[in-house]
């Protein structure tokens, strides 16, 4: 219903607004070649940009629309302010080119701009001629959200296409300019988001934004720009279908990227330990918009700890806990020890990396141990601290070694010396021997 | 008084010999070969044909860093830089998939080291594969 | 020929004898004289030198048998030496730091000639061969510092080929071809080995065998006064008393090159990146600190030429001035003396002034 709606829509538009496009279209599909205005295939240059005698005033206006226009992806592709805003734009004249039967309608709705944009964007046909590649999909998307949930019962101060997107400079979204780059996504949904008089009448917190630019995906995304790694809301939320995620869904979610965290969580005793009190997995532990690096503190079952929250010190979790807790505390203890020595081992002009190249070994081992964590499984961690301690083992060994190495020098050194003073001796022995010079 | 030059002779020539010996130790041991392999390394024998099968991978070392041999279905092989290009953890290869893996974020690369999915935001470093007989071997990418 | 089998090294001599004339060297060797004196003690330090640069011959073949001269293996290598091969600290190390001592004894050895006025005639040539060789050490320790290639090394390099370039004319064209290119890259560093283990090396030998020529035949200078009055004049023979005593020394200062290696071995650093930006305290060795220090003093511009060409071309004036010592002082006239003396003395302060304010600093 809402689809054919949408199509005939947009068939309307085209055929009414557009009409030269319209045929283009049909043209340039027939094998023919194209004419003076907008065709489908090609972008047109910024300088005749098709908007009739629109910008004659627009350009000047306040609220910069025309200026805006003149970066807008749309721009290129022959449409024109009448394609969304209806009226005449042949007539110079303001009254003319808005007098009632042009179609012109001004601002659009938040109805209007979500079913005009959708009506070309959800158009498999029309968008196969012009950006192949885009998914088509972002309307259907959109009315599974919580903003079109709400937008269909009549709220209108709910997300639209223009809230994130803008309405004229619509860039590409990996344009670093767009509003919906990577980067500019958590400020993007935080205009509403953050505003804690604006979401006042809905049920919801306003402190996610403030949360997640302290954690760690935050970092990763605002401060070393990690654009291909860290998420921004849309990858937990998505975008066009923007909606917090079920209990179920989270450990999907989260094990889009951390899939071997969460393959070891799911095959874990506490999987359906998690189930059967409907705790959502991996936001039990660590939270959501704030995660954190996790630290060793988390682990064991003191209160205040995170596995404190369900075991009590005794049980079967609590000894496993305390057994994770007390082994990496210890695998740290040796890093430091390491460190110290080989550290005085490199003062002193000793050479130590292949010491270090067990360190990083053992380095890599605890990443992977901190992450075996999640198999709540105390035979998988023993193995991987095994391997940890044995590297643990000969990165010392070295170490010691290049302390033992130093003392055979200086030993070595003594006994060169000393035979070179008894050669000295002798040498001034001799010399003395020698007759008298003259 | 012609003994006595001849012990004071005799001493420096003995004591000369003992004190060079001191000197011509280190010049020899530094001048035998090390047994072991050189650390600056511009060729590592990777694996052999026999030691793996198609469509597997191993993990060796390249000098002091981990690299990533792999041998494809068509019996090929390639080999990377082991370290992800994310946030250095050690990637791996997946059979099931015929691609190469990093765990951390589940990033994928191509057997051509091409970064196809997840975080990696560019291509592994990429060696190059001799064959010599039985023995495979792998140099830097010149 | 006279063979005898109790006799082994006679029978040797003999069949040298034989074929060589041996007699007239020993003769030679035998009048040989070297003088005694308070000053004496200064007459051991060119025989010092000359040790240290055989070490240097010894240990650079040595390193040679395992360093890599090429950007990509050049540090890998260095390290190699440093922590797999036997000993191989204790090699690089004394090179390292016989190379120091080398330049630092050379220095002392040029400023006694210089204050005993050994320079006059007939000895102007080897006043002259003697700066040469400075001159090569100094190059030496330039294309040597390049080698380990790190990163100290190479942006010392780029700051002293920097230099190079303002000379005027000849200056971009030699930095050029010095560098291999615009910068110093990975092309600069073989450059540099071949200077560094061919051309210096057969330089230095043609003329450490001119110089030493030059002694032979006009025999070590003696005290100016012993020519008014001979009968102070009091000598010791080179066979064996001034060999000897020149051994003991050469031993004690080899004894010191371990000592210096094992407390204090040569250090490797990090890699040189060409990509990355210049680390904080980039100093040249300490035996160009003086002209680093001193370049750095002079002005933007001095009249209508640049701060540091104009620090160079005083340099240079300097320089041309010290090589023509033996033609300012002849010895005729004493108020020359003293000045030149004077002059010595200066730039001697002068000298260690710079060095210490560029180390400190």
């Amino acid at each position: 219903m809402m689809r054919t709606f949408t199509i005939s829509l947009c068939v309307a538009f085209a055929w009414s607004a557009s009409l030269a496009a319209a045929e283009e279209l049909t043209d340039v599909s027939a094998g023919e070649g194209s004419g003076d205005i907008a065709g489908a295939g090609q972008p047109q240059e910024i300088d005749e940009l098709q908007a009739g005698e629109c910008l004659q005033c627009h350009l000047t206006t306040e609220d910069g629309v025309g200026e805006l226009w003149r970066d807008d992806v749309h721009a290129r592709w022959g449409i024109t302010c009448v394609t969304c805003h209806g009226g005449d734009e042949t007539q110079p004249d303001k009254e003319l080119s808005k007098r009632p039967g042009t179609g012109y309608r001004g601002a659009l709705t938040a109805l209007e701009d979500v079913e005009l944009c959708g009506g070309c964007h959800g158009d498999v046909e029309y968008m196969k001629e012009r950006k192949p590649l885009l998914p088509v999909d972002q309307l259907q998307k959109y009315w599974t959200s919580e903003h079109g949930k709400l937008l269909n019962k009549g709220e209108t101060r709910v997300a639209t296409c223009v809230s994130c997107h803008h309405a004229h400079g619509i860039r590409e979204i990996n344009d670093a300019k767009s509003p919906v780059y990577a980067v500019n996504v958590p400020a993007t949904c935080a205009g509403c988001h953050a505003d804690a008089d604006y979401m006042s009448d809905f049920d919801i917190k306003t402190d996610q934004y403030a949360e997640y630019v302290e954690s760690v995906h935050g970092k990763a995304l605002l401060e070393k720009n990690d654009v291909r790694g860290a998420p921004a809301c849309n990858d937990c939320h998505g975008n066009h279908g923007a909606a917090p995620p079920s209990v179920d869904a989270i450990t999907n979610i989260c094990g889009a990227c951390h899939s071997y965290n969460a393959d070891l969580f799911l095959g874990s005793p506490l999987a359906p330990a998690f189930k059967e009190r409907s705790l959502a997995d991996c936001v039990a532990c660590h939270g959501k918009h704030e995660i954190t690096h996790t630290s060793e503190e988390w682990v064991g079952a003191k209160p205040g700890s995170t596995c404190g929250k369900c075991h009590e010190q005794g049980d079967e979790g609590a000894e496993l806990a305390l057994y994770f807790v007390d082994s990496m505390s210890s695998v740290r203890q040796s890093f430091d020890e390491i460190h110290e020595l080989l550290t005085e081992a490199e003062t002193k002009g000793m050479d130590v990396t292949e010491a270090e190249d067990y360190v990083e070994a053992a380095r890599q081992g605890l990443m992977q141990a901190r992450t075996l964590v999640h198999s709540f499984s105390k035979p998988v961690m023993e193995e991987k601290l095994v391997e940890i301690s044995e590297n643990q083992a000969a990165a010392l060994e070295a170490g010691y070694a290049a302390l033992r190495g130093l003392e055979d020098r200086r030993r070595g050194l003594l006994v060169s010396t000393v035979l070179l003073l008894v050669l000295t001796i002798f040498v001034a022995l001799k010399i003395r021997s020698l007759p008298p010079t003259s | 008084m012609l003994d006595r030059r001849r012990i004071l002779n005799w001493l420096l020539g003995g004591s000369a010999f003992a004190w060079a010996g001191s000197v011509l130790h280190p010049v020899i041991r530094f001048l035998m070969p090390p047994p072991e392999q050189e650390a600056a390394v511009s060729a590592v024998k990777a694996t052999t044909l026999t030691e793996m099968t198609p469509n597997s991978g191993k993990i060796f070392k390249f000098g002091r860093k981990p690299a990533l041999i792999v041998r494809r279905s068509d019996g090929t092989f390639t080999a990377f830089m082991a370290k992800c290009t994310h946030l250095d953890c050690i990637v791996q290869y997946r059979e099931d998939k015929e691609r190469i893996w990093c765990a951390c974020h589940d990033g994928f690369y191509d057997l051509n080291g091409t970064n196809v999915s997840g975080p990696p935001p560019r291509p592994l470093d990429a060696l190059e594969v001799h064959m010599q007989g039985d023995d495979v071997y792998v140099t830097r990418k010149s | 020929m006279s063979t005898s089998p109790e006799n082994p090294d006679r029978a040797i001599l003999a069949w040298a004898k034989d074929r060589y004339p041996i007699a007239k060297f020993a003769e030679w060797a035998e009048h040989k004289t070297v003088p005694v004196g308070p000053n004496a003690f200064w007459y051991y330090f060119g025989g010092i030198t000359l040790f240290l640069f055989l070490i240097q011959v010894g240990t650079g073949i040595m390193l040679m048998f395992y360093y890599k001269g090429s950007a990509d293996t050049a540090f890998a290598s260095v390290r190699f030496i440093s922590a797999k091969v036997p000993f191989g600290w204790l090699i690089r190390s004394v090179h390292a730091w016989s190379a120091n001592l080398m330049i630092f004894f050379a220095f002392i050895h040029m400023f006694s000639v210089f204050f005993m006025r050994a320079y006059r005639k007939p000895r102007e040539l080897t006043w002259l061969s003697g700066i040469v060789m400075l001159a090569l050490l100094l190059g030496f320790g330039f294309s040597g510092y390049l080698l380990p290639w790190n990163e100290l090394a190479f942006f010392a390099t780029k700051v002293g080929t920097d230099i190079i370039g303002v000379i005027p004319l000849i200056g971009e064209p030699l930095m050029y071809v010095l560098r291999g290119g615009e910068e110093v890259t990975g092309s600069t560093l073989p450059r540099f080995f071949a200077l560094h283990v061919a051309l210096f090396p057969a330089l230095l030998t043609i003329f450490i065998v001119a110089h030493l020529f030059f002694i032979q035949l006009q025999g070590i200078h003696e005290p100016d006064e012993w020519q008014e009055q001979p009968e102070k004049r009091k000598t010791m023979p080179f066979f064996p008393h001034f060999f000897m005593r020149e051994l003991l020394l050469w031993l004690v200062v080899l004894n010191i090159l371990a000592v210096l290696a094992v407390f204090f071995p040569a250090e490797l650093g990090v890699e040189a990146d060409p990509f990355s930006p210049a680390p904080a305290g980039i100093k040249p060795e300490w035996y160009f600190l003086a002209t680093f220090e001193f370049l750095k003093y002079m002005p933007a511009h001095v009249g209508p030429i640049e701060g540091e060409q104009f620090g160079l071309l005083l340099i240079s004036i300097g320089f041309v001035a010290w090589c023509l010592v033996p033609w300012i002082d002849r010895g005729r006239n004493r108020t020359v003396t003293t000045i030149v003396m004077a002059a010595g003395v200066t730039i001697l302060v002068f000298l260690s002034i710079m060095t210490y304010l560029g180390h400190s600093v």
